[in-house]
């Protein structure tokens, strides 16, 4: 297991430049183990760029980015290695079964031939796979593949999770099992990073919020200490408007005056 | 802040290389058993295929190896040698280019690399699995067409069984070569050119392609100095102008030399050759390998953040200029010009057509410096048959490599163009009519600048001119209507729909087509103009040429009806 005592997410002064343009800018967050953190902001904001910056696909243009105390530039691996990602358009072969796409995350993440059989049938019955997972996943719908997919990111019991919208194209009943699933994971110690439009979903489960706008973090706590920021005792999508909303006035002031105060 | 991080150790060991050999032969297990379900006519239909084109291939080269052996011609070992020099190293060059945008596109640019690059594995090993499989994919035509003719050539000379056995090793030595070659090309392009790489990566093929056409421009400028005469001096003197594909230190002098030596018995020389290539081929590919371990990563990164196109909000010239060609009909104007745009804003696509389109300008173009005292008729002639045969050999590739993979791209878009209140069959017609237009617009003038460099008749010219608009127009409709027939759904490259069996057979039908169109609209005037005596063609002659291009003409427009036809009854059924 990575340090247990020390944060799993820290980034750390991060900016990523594309084509002179700032997707992140200069961003510090750090997130402890066992939390759940919500990661919003509008379209275009800077969270993909973010989350793909943690996954090790994208290198920050400045800063530092470190997992589970490894430097994803120097120690890229060893971080990788302690978290999982599942995107907003999840990646499967489909020429593979379930069973051999699950076989198949197992051996990148190196588990032992016991250990993978053990975890292979508990994320199966996890995510109510058995009557799909020897079929061909060219065949899954979206509710099965994403379920396939959770299931190989829970494979080897990674210390952090990190999702992307991952209750788009998801029935009730998925959404209800993959809340208490992200619950769970947390309770038991997994550091879980969840981006997402679905603010009553993030209401639910987040720990702290983290609000991101034009590569900028605005805001950043638990739903109290964001309405306290936004002045504001509504629901979280209300917050969520209004601290969007004054972060752009505030730009096209900044853009007309000249003056940032 | 941070802790001292503890790695994971229990029940988990290192990640070898042999996890990608797994997945690939899993894959390539559930593909073979997914034919085999639901249907024994696939694969069945690619062997016979591809047995055709072995066959074919290895007939023309025993008769032409039994020719040299049986005429005991002068030089005749030292014509082999350099045929298999040239042979190797344009299989050098294609293999260099092929693996090196097969790979651009599967390292950079797919859905797979981006989710195996998120997992704890090494960049390097990722590149690995990448590498075998562009390099199985663009080696496929080395065996297809180097297989039979060395098979032809160690029948001829009664090569022993040694041959037979150091042949694949060979092969695959070689192959590392130019494929190891094509990946360091395509690591440092992607790493280290300025922005506009798209427009550059382009460039990196045209520019060697470009430099290899001056060599050829070079040799057919010596060669028009002084008279040609036939025979041992001709030999001689085409052999020392492409001496240069014959340089000991190019690996297709090696595997050409240890290949020979294999098939005279010579064990220490093809050893020697064979060590040689091999390692040579190892080293090239660690080479590339190391490269990858320090530069894909970056390299992945680098591309994802430039964006390469300028914000345009007014209409392009190049696209106003189309529109003004295109037809009235709004909408089928609408759905070419999208096409049109989608093509030219993919010069890794066309920057291949525009070499070898600029190589055969060269080439007619030089057609009379070439030969300063005028050249006999009959040659005139048949020459004018081999530019014409030449053009819509190449037109015929393009069809299938582009034109072919049209609709399989519209496939995951097609909600875009289905919900639209035009009728389906005028989506198909569009890309026909992109398709026929866009080859009769750069084959057109290539073949009028043939002809009026050969000086041939007004009437030879009217026939090239009305075989190549036919030809267009049935290998245009074969390309969107087998396209059609045949769509691959799941694959977005289009080079690897176009490899696929549809893309394969399709290859065939216009390779079939194209013969017949030929044989019967061009040969018998170009025969028949050969062999006139002094007082010109023998009388009635026309009475077969007319015939003959009538029959072509209704084999075109058959073949263009009937392929259409298929392919939007096809398209009115299709569910996307």
């Amino acid at each position: 297991m990575t340090d247990s005592t020390g944060p799993m997410i820290e980034i750390l002064g991060v900016s990523k430049v594309y084509g002179g343009t700032p997707a992140v800018d200069d961003m510090t967050l750090v997130v402890p183990r066992g939390e759940l953190f919500a990661f919003l902001g509008p379209n275009g904001a800077g969270k993909t760029t973010t989350i793909k910056m943690l996954c090790g696909l994208l290198y920050p243009t400045k800063g530092t980015i470190r997992i589970g105390g490894f430097d994803l530039l120097t120690e890229g691996r060893k971080a990788r290695a302690t978290m999982s990602y599942v995107p907003d358009l999840p990646y499967l072969y489909d020429k593979l079964t379930g069973r051999e796409f699950l076989q198949f995350v197992a051996d990148m993440h190196g588990l032992d031939k016991d250990y993978a059989a053990e975890r292979l049938a508990h994320v199966a019955k996890l995510f109510r796979l058995e009557n799909f997972i020897d079929h061909l996943t060219e065949r899954y719908s979206h509710g099965m593949r994403q379920r396939t997919v959770f299931a190989s990111a829970l494979l080897h019991e990674p210390g952090l999770l990190i999702v992307d919208e991952p209750t788009v194209g998801l029935d009730p009943r998925s959404v209800r099992q993959l809340k208490d699933i992200l619950r769970e994971q947390a309770e038991h110690g997994t550091t879980v990073f969840l981006s997402s439009h679905s603010l009553d979903v993030v209401e639910e489960l987040a720990t702290r919020i983290g609000i991101i706008n034009k590569g900028k973090l605005i805001g950043l706590g638990k739903v109290s200490d964001l309405k306290a920021q936004a002045s504001h005792q509504g629901s979280l999508e209300e917050v969520f408007l209004r601290l969007t909303e004054e972060e752009s006035i505030a730009e096209t002031v900044i853009q007309s005056t000249g003056n940032p105060s | 802040m941070t802790g001292k991080p503890i790695e994971k150790k229990s029940r988990v060991h290192s990640v070898g290389a042999d996890i990608f050999l797994r997945l690939g032969a899993k894959i390539a297990w559930n593909t073979w058993k997914g034919f085999s379900a639901f249907s024994y006519v696939r694969p069945l239909v690619i062997g016979v295929c591809s047995l055709i084109v072995v066959l074919f291939v290895f007939g023309v080269s025993y008769a032409g190896f039994r020719f040299l052996v049986d005429q005991k011609l002068p030089l005749g070992g030292n014509f082999v040698a350099l045929l298999f020099d040239m042979l190797f190293l344009s299989l050098a060059g294609l293999l260099v280019f092929s693996t090196g945008l097969i790979l651009h596109a599967s390292l950079f640019d797919s859905a797979e690399t981006a989710f195996l690059l998120s997992k704890p594995v090494d960049e390097d090993q990722v590149f690995a699995y990448k590498f075998f499989v562009a390099g199985s994919f663009s080696s496929w035509a080395f065996l297809l067409l180097g297989g039979p003719i060395l098979l032809a050539y160690a029948l001829s000379v009664g090569a022993g069984p040694i041959f037979y056995l150091l042949m694949p090793f060979f092969f695959v030595g070689f192959a590392l070569i130019p494929g190891s070659v094509g990946a360091i090309f395509c690591l440092l392009m992607v790493n280290y050119l300025p922005k506009g790489r798209t427009l550059l990566v382009a460039m990196g093929v045209i520019l060697p392609m470009l430099i290899g056409a001056f060599w050829i421009a070079g040799t057919l400028r010596s060669l028009r100095h002084g008279d040609i005469q036939m025979g041992e001096d001709l030999l001689q003197k085409t052999l020392g102008q492409v001496q240069a594909a014959s340089l000991p230190v190019l690996p297709s002098y090696w595997i050409s030399r240890g290949l020979r030596a294999a098939a005279f018995g010579d064990l220490n020389a093809a050893g020697w050759y064979l060590g040689l290539i091999w390692s040579h081929g190892a080293f090239a590919y660690l080479l590339a390998a190391a490269l990858a371990k320090l530069a894909y990563r970056s390299g992945f990164d680098r591309l994802s953040v430039n964006p390469e196109t300028k914000p345009s909000k007014t209409q392009a010239w190049i696209d106003r200029l189309f529109r003004w060609f295109a037809p009235r009909d709004r909408g089928l104007a609408a759905l070419m010009l999208k096409d049109f745009r989608t093509f030219r804003r993919d010069p890794k696509q066309w920057g291949q057509v525009v070499v070898f389109l600029g190589l055969l300008a060269l080439y007619f173009s030089n057609l009379k410096r070439m030969f300063p005292k005028e050249i006999e008729y009959p040659f005139q002639v048949g020459l004018g048959f081999l530019n014409l045969l030449s053009l819509t050999l190449l037109m015929c590739t393009y069809t299938g490599r582009f034109v072919f993979p049209q609709l399989s791209l519209e496939g995951r878009r097609f909600w875009v163009l289905g919900l639209m209140p035009i009728e389906r069959k005028r989506m198909l017609m569009a890309k026909y009519w992109f398709s026929f237009y866009g080859s009769l617009f750069v084959t057109l003038p290539l073949v009028v600048l043939s002809d009026f460099s050969l000086n041939l008749p007004l009437s030879g010219m009217a026939i090239h001119f009305g075989l190549l608009v036919l030809i267009s127009s049935g290998l245009s409709a074969l390309g969107v209507g087998l396209g059609t027939l045949m769509p691959n759904f799941r694959e977005t490259d289009p080079s690897k729909i176009a490899v696929g069996f549809g893309g394969t057979l399709n290859l065939i039908v216009g390779l079939v087509f194209l013969l017949l169109m030929l044989g019967l609209g061009a040969i018998p005037w170009h025969m028949s103009q050969a062999v006139a005596g002094p007082n010109g063609p023998a009388p009635g002659v026309w009475v077969v040429v007319t015939g003959g291009f009538i029959l072509a003409t209704i084999l075109g427009l058959l073949t263009t009806f009937l392929a259409l036809d298929r392919g939007c009854r096809a398209l009115e059924r299709m569910e996307f």
